[in-house]
């Protein structure tokens, strides 16, 4: 059910978009709805973050996979369990950069009755990691549409990626693994059973968004080609607060584009969140030395208390009558 | 808020980043570029404009493959006109200033006939070759950072 659900709102949007240019509201979906967009986007983004800032974490959590740093004669790992900011930094990059942690997942499966084995998996990890970077390095070559001039350094990486090439066009490396890997991912989520009991709509629905930009990001580019100079006419337009609507571009670029302003209006309030989530775990993000500092509990505030002294000071009299022990006995110190 | 330093931090870099393409281009205009070359001929391409805009890269390929691999090398616009599938003798005679050049002549009529007599030693770049530089196919695809890599087989220089 959460398939279909997710799926009719995937194909409801680009309709909207192909509708909304056919009845000639180009400029709704070609200035008003980006700048909307990205403006919930970055405030969206940031409230979320700040929201998480005010969460204290109270302790160290040593959720490690490497021996802590104890006695000399122990060999330490400083990134898989780091005692210093410095092994920190270190692990937080593999984290980010490789994803460190999904590298360790592994299938869980009983075999023979009742054993249970763990299996090598790594297939989720390289989906993920490649599903990951294409998104970025076509983020980061989509900037040749966003600056005049275009960095030396995008032009690079455009390049790089389009490397091979059929006939006279560059076929992007990125497009390929984006389709490969976000398609992987969706089979993976319905194919395996118990993955597929936890996976809702908001697991679906990005699965599909992200696949209906990357396709009709390549249609625009390998097949339903569209007038380049019309549409980085557009984008400048945007970033430089100038915003024209160029006629002509095909619709195929406003099902694109208003795509990708649904993902990013959703974005602050989905599980995408963890673009930045990811820099606040506190798993990963805090050096393992609770051993070596004393951390204090943030939301400790001062107690009004009062101590056992006090309290049989006050008492001991009628303790004494009633033949309770008493630590201080000033009769007998008297006599 | 806990962590202000670092959470402030994390904030304006990831504001930073994001709104980069809006700094780079704080008070510039771009005029996107425009066929000007061609334009001042006053000439109309071989087919319309919307058309070459979107297509142009693909009728190229096509070209590419018909000439290279099947030896056709007349292209039937969609108005009946017939032109001859070359860059030099074609795109570039409105595209770009300067000769063609190799000398290839064009004949009045027939367009085949002339690549029997071209003596490929002979076909020496002159002074007056095109500006590939300033041509319509650069200044547009500079704008649009996209490398041509017609160039990497059609030597002119
Ligand atoms: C989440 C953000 C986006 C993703 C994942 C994405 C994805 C893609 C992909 C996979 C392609 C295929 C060709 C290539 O890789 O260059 C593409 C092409 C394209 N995208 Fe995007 N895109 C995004 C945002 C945008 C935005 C914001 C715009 C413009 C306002 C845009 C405009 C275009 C255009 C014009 C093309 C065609 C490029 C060409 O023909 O060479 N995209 N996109």
């Amino acid at each position: 059910m959460g398939i279909g659900f997710s799926l009719l709102i995937a194909i409801v949007l680009v309709l909207v978009a192909l509708l909304g240019t056919s009845i000639g509201l180009n400029a709704l979906f070609a200035v008003v709805i980006p700048y909307l967009a990205f403006s919930i986007f970055l405030v969206g983004f940031i409230a979320r973050i700040v929201k998480w800032g005010r969460s204290p974490v109270p302790f160290r959590i040593p959720t490690t996979c490497g021996q802590q740093k104890s006695l000399d004669w122990i060999k330490h790992n400083e990134i898989e369990n780091p005692s210093t900011k410095m092994g920190v930094v270190g692990r937080m990059l593999l984290e980010i950069l490789c994803f460190r942690s999904l590298f360790r997942n592994t299938r869980m499966e009983l075999r023979e009755g009742n054993k249970l084995v763990f299996i090598w998996e790594k297939w989720l990890w390289l989906a993920g990691l490649l599903f990951h970077w294409s998104f970025f390095i076509i983020l980061f070559r989509h900037l040749r549409l966003f600056m005049e001039p275009v960095p030396s350094l995008v032009e690079l990486v455009t390049t790089l990626d389009g490397f091979f090439g059929f006939g006279m066009h560059s076929l992007f490396l990125t497009d390929a693994f984006i389709l490969v890997a976000v398609t992987y991912l969706f089979i993976r989520r319905v194919v395996i059973p118990h993955v597929k009991y936890v996976s809702l709509p908001a697991d679906y629905f990005p699965l599909f968004l992200i696949f209906g930009i990357a396709l009709s990001g390549v249609l625009m580019k390998y097949v339903y080609r569209v007038d380049m100079i019309a549409v980085k006419e557009l984008t400048l337009g945007l970033v430089t607060f100038n915003p024209v609507v160029p006629q002509g571009i095909g619709a195929i670029f406003y099902v694109h584009l208003f795509l990708v302003c649904v993902l990013f209006m959703y974005f602050p309030f989905s599980k995408l969140m963890h673009m930045g989530g990811v820099f606040l775990s506190p798993t990963r993000n805090l050096p393992n030395d609770s051993r070596a500092k004393r951390h204090v509990n943030p939301w400790n505030y001062p107690v009004k208390f009062r101590t056992y002294e006090e309290y049989e000071d006050e008492f001991r009299k009628f303790m004494k009558a009633m033949g309770l022990p008493v630590e201080k006995d000033d009769s007998k110190e008297k006599s | 808020m806990y962590d202000k330093g670092k959470i402030i931090t994390g904030i304006v870099i990831f504001l930073g980043l994001m709104t980069f393409p809006f700094w780079m281009s704080l008070g510039k205009a771009v005029n996107p570029p425009e066929a000007e070359i061609a334009q001042q001929l006053g000439e109309e391409c071989i087919e319309d404009a919307e058309y070459m805009r979107e297509n142009h890269m693909k009728l190229l390929n096509d070209w590419r493959t018909e000439v290279v691999r099947e030896g056709d090398r007349i292209y039937v616009a969609s108005d009946g006109e017939k032109y001859e599938k070359s860059l030099q003798n074609t795109c570039l005679k409105c595209h770009a200033k300067g000769e063609n050049p190799g000398n290839v002549k064009l004949s009045d009529d027939g367009l085949e006939s002339k690549y029997k007599e071209i003596d490929l030693n002979s076909v020496q770049p002159s002074a007056e070759a095109y500006d590939l530089e300033s041509s319509d196919c650069f200044r547009c695809h500079e704008y649009a950072a996209v490398e041509p890599d017609c160039w990497d087989c059609h030597i002119v220089d």
